[in-house]
């Protein structure tokens, strides 16, 4: 069993908080991903739970052991990094027997073991080859291969694709999530990189400044996250954020005074919200350009600058002030231009706090 | 515009570009894409004079220009790193070029275009700031303003936006954009990031190890590439690969299970291109449905994960070992090792050839 507990974690260098204070439960075979900018803390979190790093404060538990005290080699983790961190002169076979030779396996055991991880990753005939000999790809399988032969507990990886080939790099998430749910181990992977989390992660633990911004799966965190920050970061393109104020007449006015007409309830809603400025979010999956109004209630004017293809899908792009917004388009490049309306579905409306960037 | 010739460049054993041609029509903007250590920053670095190419030529508006130095070249370029003059502020630093004893530019012209520029990209407020103090973003646009306010004939970038974060990416992609259509500059732009790369190109070129497989518009690479690399590339997410050998007329998966059964055109063409018996099918996510449909060829697997990528899912399906991925709408109400259905037409199959990648059908 190896839930992972974090209570009150906190890691100082010096006078920097690198982590600070953050509460996090990590269940039986859980996918985890620690996603945020560089320096935000995540791999500082990754190594005081694989025990490289000496925690200034608060608890790690291994189900009901403190492992605060424990050295790593007596964890029961295992750890790939970024560079592999293999023996370049040795063989495959050699590299990835290592661990077990160290714990003093019998060569037979030993012998099924390596052959049954390399087949796993469909590098058993890799084994007589030289690392130095292999493309980068087939270092990282080698190195995973190395991590999982001795069936750890946890699994931790730190930014294990980012030194990859965009080529190698697609395949790579497909390998790991294919050995993460054949072993069922608690998998623990760092990355600053929101499609990699949202591609991997069973849960996202979104962090910034030390802290935990927000946890949740993928689904949760792309359709309601709970601040701006987690909004900005996760999704491809962004999420759009309209600056709203409530104008003396019961109007509603984005940023750069274009009114907003809305449905009565959501009127409502928003003129119902305690400040009179506050945030709109909306995913540009969920506003349309029309031309014409026909009928719906929740639009504003906009006019397209010109229409983007990302990932075979037509973003209209439009500027509100001089902040870029997207939009869905039915159309290509003869849309650039034009001017209609942002037509939303007010099902998809999120308000947040435009102090502190919380949801409402 | 620009034209290389049969350039190639190696340092020590690495061969960075080999016999590398291609030609960058007048006004457009070229975009020179693949992974970290393809060949092209040295693409780029030969046409600005910055490398000398072991053979080939370099030439700029027709006029061989391969052993003419950068600052004869006309040309203007922005760097991964920026490289700009931290001791200046941000007004003196897009100002420098043009204050070349080549250039030979007057003060109030100056003036004139350092504030046209500026407002452009939003960072008039910025020109009494010394430049070690602005941000990644505006940094970036300082780069590029700098760049741009010299109206060179040809504007080189390397990796212009690449160390920015994504909304600022997507936001000086369409700026971007907007400034080429307005002063219809020439540029040759290059990236390993897929979506920019489709985002401001009007042609792409896909560099890898030093080759230059096809260049096209990014729609037509889309359509119809010619190796398996431009189609592993030009693909976000990258397209599923099948290993598959033909025998008769089948082309099997792991050498047993049939894949599909190839009509006799079809066969005549591969036959007329190659007698080689291994190959390797592409087949793009979008074009997998979920389920079964008559007509199409149908086949099962389980489920591995689904992605939720917001407005589609991608869906990871074991296929007998072997990743097949797809791309839906729908929400797959499905766990870990759950039966999967899934098909598609015989049609959207690309045969690329095991040895050379080469597409065949």
């Amino acid at each position: 069993m190896a839930q992972i507990r974090l209570e009150n974690l906190t890691k100082h260098y010096g006078k920097v908080k690198a982590v600070d204070e953050i509460n996090l439960e990590i269940k039986d075979n859980e996918f985890v991903v620690f996603l945020g900018p560089s320096g935000c803390g995540k791999t500082t979190t990754l190594r005081c739970v694989a025990g490289l790093e000496a925690v200034t404060g608060g608890n790690i538990y291994f189900g009901d052991r403190r492992v605060n005290d424990l050295e790593p080699a007596d964890r029961n983790i295992a750890m790939v990094f970024q560079h592999y961190a293999l023996y370049p002169h040795l063989k495959v076979h050699r590299n990835i027997s290592f661990p077990l030779k160290a714990e003093k396996m019998p060569p037979s055991e030993r012998e099924r073991k390596v052959k049954e991880v390399s087949e796993l990753l469909g590098i058993e005939n890799l084994l007589n080859r030289r690392i130095s000999e292999l493309p980068d790809g087939d270092k990282q399988k080698v190195a995973l291969a190395r991590a999982i032969v001795r069936t750890p507990e946890v699994l931790l990886l730190d930014e294990p694709l980012s030194a990859l080939d965009e080529v190698f790099r697609e395949q790579m998430r497909i390998e790991f999530l294919k050995i993460q749910k054949a072993l069922q181990v608690t998998t623990v992977y760092v990355t600053h990189d929101q499609r990699e989390a949202m591609m991997l992660a069973d849960k996202i633990v979104v962090m910034n400044d030390g802290k935990i911004v927000e946890t949740g799966n993928p689904q949760k965190l792309y359709e309601m996250p709970q601040n701006l920050f987690t909004g900005y970061f996760i999704g491809s393109p962004g999420m759009n954020f309209f600056n709203c104020r409530r104008k003396g007449s019961g109007a509603l006015a984005l940023d750069d005074g274009e009114t907003v007409s809305f449905s009565e309830t959501y009127r409502q809603k928003a003129l119902g919200l305690a400040t009179a400025e506050f945030v709109i979010g909306i995913r540009p999956e969920y506003l349309f350009f029309k031309q014409k109004i026909e009928g719906e209630s929740n639009y504003f004017k906009i006019k397209l600058v010109n229409v983007e293809r990302i990932h075979e899908i037509n973003y209209g792009n439009f500027y509100l002030g001089d902040r870029l917004y997207k939009c869905l388009v039915s159309g290509g490049a003869e849309f650039g231009g034009r001017e209609g309306f942002a037509v939303f579905n007010d099902q998809k409306i999120l308000f947040y706090d435009l102090a502190g960037g919380k949801i409402l | 515009m620009l034209q290389l010739k049969n350039v190639s460049k190696s340092f020590g054993d690495v061969q960075a570009v080999s016999n590398l041609s291609l030609e960058i029509q007048e006004r457009e903007i070229f975009v020179l894409l693949g992974p970290t250590g393809a060949g092209k920053t040295t693409a780029l670095k030969i046409a600005a004079g910055l490398i000398k190419p072991d053979s080939g030529q370099v030439f700029i508006s027709a006029k061989d220009m391969t052993a003419i130095p950068p600052a004869f070249r006309d040309i203007s370029f922005v760097f991964e790193g920026y490289n700009l003059f931290h001791i200046y502020n941000v007004y003196d630093n897009i100002a420098f070029a043009l204050r070349s004893k080549l250039m030979q530019v007057d003060e109030a012209e100056i003036d004139k275009r350092v504030h046209a520029f500026s407002e452009e990209l939003h960072i008039e407020h910025l020109l009494d700031r010394p430049t070690g103090t602005l941000s990644g973003g505006e940094t970036q646009r300082v780069a590029l303003a700098r760049a741009l306010v010299r109206k060179a004939r040809l504007n080189l970038f390397d990796e212009p936006l690449s160390n920015l974060d994504l909304k600022l990416r997507e936001e000086l992609r369409v700026e971007f954009k907007e400034l080429h259509k307005k002063y219809h500059s020439t540029i040759f732009y290059v990236t390993h990031d897929h979506d920019s790369a489709v985002s401001v190109a009007d042609r792409i070129g896909i560099i890898y190890k030093g080759i230059l497989y096809q260049v096209d518009t990014p729609d037509n690479l889309l359509e119809n590439p010619n190796h398996i690399i431009v189609a592993t590339l030009i693909n976000y997410p990258t397209i599923n690969i099948l290993n598959c050998s033909l025998k008769d007329q089948s082309l099997l998966v792991n050498h047993q299970l049939p894949l599909v059964e190839l009509t006799s055109s079809k066969l005549d063409k591969i036959r007329s291109q190659t007698a080689e018996r291994d190959f390797q099918v592409g087949l793009k996510l979008k074009n997998v449905k979920l389920g079964k449909e008559q007509g199409n060829l149908n086949f099962s697997g389980r489920l591995l994960h689904t992605e939720y990528q917001g407005y589609n899912k991608v869906v990871n399906i074991d296929f007998e070992g072997m990743p097949i991925r797809l791309i839906t709408s729908e929400l797959i109400q499905l766990s870990y090792g759950d039966p999967v259905d899934f098909n598609f037409s015989a049609n959207d199959i690309f045969l690329f050839n095991k040895s050379s990648g080469m597409r065949i059908l």
